[in-house]
């Protein structure tokens, strides 16, 4: 019994340790993944500010390129 | 009763009704995901009783033409049919009618487990709290579409704190590595023990999302080969899983059922809402040549109208080469008999949030005004969320998610995967997709079916009409989540806290005793030579 309560604050300081740990190590490769590897996305080159980009997108076609579309017709059931 | 709803002798009043189903994330076996969901919309039917009757159903699973020799399993059919079918005879209704069962199967899509996916998988982990976000495609098809907007991520401090969460879930995936991951790798080695390797399940379940935002399969082996399917060669592996949503669509189009529906399930939502939302220009880069002709010569698909110019640019999926310039699919006639699309424990906001260009609004109009569009969430289902980003601009190019609340499981991750779960009493959202396959209306899904439906106060303003509902168990299900997970923060740094020390200091002894012995037995072996010619010495 009191080598569990002896054992206790040395269970919780080491699980406290590597709690920092788990905390540490996704922080600091993150860091170094969106300084040096990340800082755009690879796939975009683009720079735009989001809400530039935001406007560009925004616009709408919403006219089907079908000669025939049928969306109009609506569902009788629900 | 019987007579009067003869199979055979009355065949005109069967009802066809196609049902495509799409899996998540994991590691599913051909047809063992439309399989398990099957045999919970069967018992549900089964369920349904009027008068003391019972419904009736026949199951039919369509076989293949060949099969391997001393195989252990039978095979298929995996031709342009459903290979299951179901003969309904429903009691409540009276209505006799056939259900056909499409599986949209990608599980194979995902890379081989190896070392290489492993190390892969964690820096992307690691990191993915950091991933820049992905914005709208450049590709050519790509203009008539736009991307969410999520109302949780439009200010840096929302994206900051979704961010955070992310990040909380790398945390969690390095505690849980190096608590649960050595202490199974050390019941393996040490004790000869066989337990279930959630290290290798949780890389190969998460890793899915990975695969989808990766711009090339790989393969295993240090440095990773690329692993690109033939036919996707240089393109992004989602193109591979869309492939097999587009086709399953068009093959539930052409099999001209009365009304068919979708049904998908967590990282699988997002295979269809981009099935759904691809646009017409792209659709030829999904089909072989004899499958693009069978749509044209069916009408759904052909020359585009007049005055459409095909956009500039390269598609992705390439054009194929024998695809006309203007050809289009005609998404208007593939989706006319499209009633409803049913997703359960959706990632979509999330990706809404974060990669809102994986997840673009088509804005070509394709569907009819009534076709439905059902979000079932639970809050302690981590992966699942309220669809807030897409409210839809236009009904005809993407109906309204309507969300819903749905108490699948107290259990944390349990309740992932037990959305559609029958059991007896009714309630149940199988009881729910059971009717609404029968009838064609959704009235057993929602807020005010029973006891285990409710509504979320976020989602209000994107309810749909029926939204005067108590919520309080939408408030108390996310408390429980966040207890689950501070629950498994403490008992995996716990475990650590056991596992590790131990480890290490085991290491350390070893290192010792090792360094020991082999400078030793060198000390030995460079001496004794010495010694052997030593005057004196005996040979």
């Amino acid at each position: 019994m009191t080598a569990l309560v002896q054992y206790v604050p040395v269970l919780v300081l080491h699980s406290i340790e590597f709690l920092s740990a788990a905390v540490l190590i996704p922080l600091v490769a993150g860091i170094i993944a969106r300084t040096f590897f990340l800082s755009v996305d690879q796939d975009d080159e683009r720079r735009v500010e989001l809400s530039d980009w935001e406007a560009e997108v925004t616009h709408l076609s919403l006219i089907s390129p079908e000669p025939n579309p049928k969306h109009s017709y609506s569902w009788n059931i629900h | 009763m019987a007579g009067e709803y003869l199979i055979d002798a009355n065949p005109e009043r069967r009802e066809r009704v196609g049902l495509v189903v799409v899996h998540g994330i994991g590691e599913q076996r051909r047809f063992e995901h439309v399989d398990a969901q099957v045999r919970e919309i069967i018992r549900a039917i089964r369920a349904r009783e009027a008068a003391g009757g019972l419904s009736e159903v026949t199951v039919e699973v369509y076989k293949g033409q060949s099969a391997s020799f001393q195989s252990e399993q039978d095979t298929w059919a995996t031709g342009d049919e459903a290979p299951i079918k179901a003969v309904v005879r429903d009691a409540p209704t009276g209505k006799l009618l056939e259900i056909h069962f499409h599986e949209v199967w990608w599980a194979d899509s995902n890379e081989p487990y190896s070392l290489s996916k492993q190390v892969r998988f964690w820096a992307w982990g690691l990191i993915i709290g950091f991933i820049p976000m992905k914005r709208h495609s450049t590709h050519a098809g790509a203009a008539s579409t736009r991307d969410p907007r999520a109302p949780g991520g439009r200010t840096k401090q929302q994206r900051l704190w979704v961010r955070a969460r992310l990040f909380g879930v790398s945390v969690v995936a390095v505690l849980g590595a190096a608590s649960i991951g050595l202490f199974t790798f050390l019941a393996k080695r040490l004790f000869n023990l066989d337990p279930p390797d959630f290290v290798k399940v949780f890389v190969n379940y998460v890793a899915g999302v990975k695969l989808y935002n990766q711009k090339q399969r790989r393969g295993s082996g240090f440095p990773a080969q690329n692993a690109d399917f033939l036919e996707d060669l240089g393109e992004p592996p989602r193109i591979t899983v869309r492939r097999r949503m587009i086709r399953a669509l068009a093959q539930a189009a052409c099999a001209d059922y009365d009304r068919w529906y979708v049904v998908a399930h967590s990282l699988g939502t997002v295979v269809a809402f981009n099935g759904l939302m691809e646009s017409a220009y792209t659709w030829p880069g999904y089909f072989d040549e004899q499958g693009w002709n069978k749509l044209v010569a069916n009408g759904f698909a052909g020359g585009a109208r007049e005055g459409w110019e095909p956009p500039e640019g390269i598609a992705s999926p390439r054009r194929p080469v024998w695809a006309e310039p203007r050809h289009i699919a005609y998404r208007s006639a593939v989706f006319y008999k499209l009633h409803g699309v049913l997703f359960m424990g959706s990632p979509l906001e999330k990706f809404a949030t974060l990669w809102p260009g994986r997840v673009p609004i088509a804005t070509e109009p394709a569907f009819r005004t009534g076709t439905t569009w059902l979000n079932i969430y639970d809050p302690i289902d981590p992966v699942s969320g309220v669809l807030r980003a897409f409210d839809t601009r236009c009904e005809h190019a993407c109906p309204q998610p309507e969300t819903i609340g749905y108490a699948s499981d107290w259990k944390f991750f349990i309740s992932h995967i037990r959305y559609l779960t029958w059991t007896p009493g009714g309630g149940t959202l199988a009881d729910g997709l059971a009717d609404w396959l029968i009838t064609g209306t959704r009235r057993k899904i929602g807020p005010e079916v029973g006891c285990r439906w409710f509504r979320s106060p976020i989602a209000s303003k994107f309810a749909g009409p029926r939204a005067k509902v108590n919520s309080s168990r939408h408030y108390i299900r996310t408390c429980a989540a966040w207890c689950w997970w501070l629950g498994a923060i403490i008992v995996l740094a716990l475990l650590s806290g056991i596992t590790l020390p131990r480890i290490a200091s085991a290491l350390k002894a070893t290192t010792l005793v090792l360094i020991k012995d082999v400078a030793a037995s060198t000390v030995v072996d460079r001496l004794t030579p010495a010694v052997r010619e030593m005057p004196g010495s005996s040979r």
